[in-house]
């Protein structure tokens, strides 16, 4: 077995065995560590709570003396991510720009990243906009960001609809509203729901 | 001879002292002991002083009201450092007393003035209205939820036996506002989720916020009955400890790579929980339409596992693996390279350390990241560079000329 492969086994068993919280991990090819899904959870309390982002995890076979190629798969609203899904992290470059070391793990890197979610760095951005907005009205980048969120990185219209209104919604309510929404196929009724099954749809042309 | 010598200096020493500070009386025949006050520019410090190894002052202790110790704050260092000498305590006394008088005159007074009385007085007649205040809440919450309260009324705990029969603490700090006579509280500990704790911490009397904490506590139970019966019959995989404040279970659905994170919203405790899929895409789209089919069936009368079968179309749910003795705590174990987390690599051991760290690697291993370093050396065969771990320079043989 190659020298890089070990060693991610290792960091995977791991990982599979204790877990942080809210980060996944997997590979998609069982007997290929060259390319894995991770899933970040939005961290309650930011404006990327309630939201799943998908990450292309790719390690490549210079491992561990490069760092894993990360990007985002699910478009996210944030200073240090393009649209691409590009996230400008230190720890993801090699020196001199950088600040990879072998001794990183994997979930170290994701950790880092579930970080950068909780506390944008705004002075070394890569959408130079959302840099800008998120320094001079940050309740306006906030209220964006949450906006892309439910727009994007929700998995079922719940989520939109528990964030959406503040108060109690009584469970009889909560169940008629949601037996309309059963399958990607169905036909809604509500704008609300719309917003998901594009999201839905985006979340299959993705995969795709 | 030389025991008289010694007596009549200790006279000499009490007849000084006793002229020069009339006020200040020996307590103890060995004079080891003192009570009395210091004068100085007319004011009275109420002071007692422990001199346990009379006549040097070393170690003396001294008691003194706070309007002195706060005078003597800014020369703390200076008073212990007389105290570790073996300087006669006669001498200390005056150098003390000069030393008092200094910081009077510089400015010491003025913080002392007066002023300070009335201030000091209304401050401890707001304390009396808030100590009145809070008896009469606790008196109206009743003595038998009351678990304990520190002396000066800043944390009082609290607790409640609920349906299921379990107790509930609720630890509060309470801290003065000036110009205020009601104290303002937080909550400091207490087992239910921040949201529920901000509602409580809302309300400006204990009784009503204990009243709220009681209720919530009964409207939380079926939320804490689901994430049990979890906790007893899934793998859960995160949180690894849970704590009654945690409303969610992150749990194995196909292991190795289909996860769902299973949470309630301790504000809307009647609505089913939220699900959410980590893992391998295929598995989870195929998944999230399931359950997103059969979100309907979810029955607020049916234990969570029933419904989690239901929504997820599943005869049940994958059971946690044996314990094991040996817990994986860390990724790497001691001996191993940190690098390629292998003991045998191509037949050899690791052989390099970090004189700072201790972390070992392979020869070849550490060769290859030194080299990329930018500002490493190669000098005679040995290349140097940052440690990978802590960053120490450290040394390494190239692999080629040790083979």
């Amino acid at each position: 077995m190659a020298k890089k492969d070990v060693r991610v086994r290792r960091e995977l068993e791991k990982f599979m065995k204790q877990p942080p919280a809210g980060i996944s991990l997997c590979t998609i090819n069982d007997d290929n560590f060259a390319e894995m899904r991770a899933t970040i959870i939005g961290v309650a309390g930011t404006p990327y709570e309630s939201g799943v982002f998908k990450l292309d995890v790719t390690i490549t076979d210079r491992y561990p003396y490069e760092p894993p190629h990360i990007r985002f798969k699910t478009p996210i609203y944030h200073p240090n991510i393009d649209n691409n899904g590009r996230i400008c992290l230190e720890l993801l470059k090699l020196p001199p720009s950088g600040c990879w070391r072998p001794v990183v793990t994997i979930e170290g890197v994701l950790l880092a990243i579930q970080t950068l979610l909780c506390t944008p760095n705004p002075d070394d951005p890569l959408m130079d906009s959302i840099a800008r907005q998120y320094r001079l009205d940050k309740n306006e980048f906030e209220k964006n960001a949450r906006e892309y969120t439910l727009q994007h990185a929700c998995q079922s219209r719940q989520n939109s609809a528990g964030t959406s209104k503040g108060e109690n919604v009584p469970l009889k309510d909560f169940c008629f509203q949601d037996s309309g929404v059963t399958s990607n196929n169905q036909k809604r009724k509500s704008s609300d729901v719309d917003i998901t099954e594009n999201s839905n749809k985006k979340f299959k042309d993705e995969v795709l | 001879m030389r025991l008289a010598k010694m007596t009549s200096s200790h006279a000499d020493m009490q007849c000084d002292i006793l002229k020069k500070f009339p006020l200040l009386v020996p307590t103890s025949s060995d004079f080891r002991q003192y009570e009395g006050f210091l004068e100085a520019k007319n004011i009275l410090f109420r002071v007692s002083f422990v001199v346990p190894n009379y006549p040097s002052c070393e170690n003396v202790a001294l008691d003194c009201e706070w309007k002195l110790s706060e005078l003597l704050n800014y020369h703390r260092a200076t008073v212990s450092a007389w105290t570790t000498s073996e300087k006669p305590f006669n001498i200390f006394l005056d150098e003390l007393l000069a030393l008092i008088i200094r910081s009077l005159e510089d400015g010491g007074m003025s913080r002392l003035s007066l002023e300070d009385d009335s201030i000091v007085f209304e401050e401890q007649l707001d304390n009396l209205q808030s100590y009145s205040i809070i008896l009469s809440e606790l008196k109206e919450l009743g003595t038998e939820n009351l678990v304990s309260i520190n002396n000066d009324f800043t944390s009082i705990s609290l607790s409640f036996h609920d349906s299921n029969d379990h107790s509930h603490l609720l630890n509060l700090k309470l801290f003065n506002e000036r110009g205020n006579n009601r104290k303002h509280f937080g909550v400091v500990d207490t087992d239910l989720p921040e949201a529920v704790v901000k509602i409580i911490q809302k309300d400006g009397k204990i009784t009503k916020a204990f009243r709220t904490f009681c209720e919530q506590i009964e409207v939380l139970q079926n939320i804490w009955t689901s994430l049990f019966t979890i906790d007893q019959q899934c793998w859960v995989i995160d949180p690894v400890h849970p704590r009654k404040a945690d409303m969610y279970r992150r749990i194995y659905i196909s292991p190795p790579s289909v996860m769902a994170q299973i949470s309630w919203n301790p504000l809307k405790p009647n609505q089913p929980p939220e699900i959410k899929f980590q893992g391998a895409d295929a598995e989870i789209d195929v998944l999230r339409c399931t359950y997103e089919e059969h979100l309907e069936d979810w029955g607020p009368e049916c234990s969570i596992i029933e419904n989690l079968c239901s929504v997820l179309q599943l005869s049940s749910l994958p059971q946690p693996p044996p314990p094991t003795t040996s817990v994986v705590s860390q990724t790497v174990e001691t001996g191993e390279c940190i690098i390629c987390y292998q003991i045998q690599l191509e037949g050899k051991l690791p052989e390099e350390s970090c004189g700072k760290c201790l972390s070992s690697f392979h020869t070849a291993c550490l060769y290859e990241w030194l080299g990329m370093m930018p500002g490493s050396r190669q000098v005679h065969g040995h290349i140097s560079g940052p440690c990978p771990n802590c960053e120490t320079v450290m040394k390494c043989p190239c692999p080629h000329n040790v083979a």
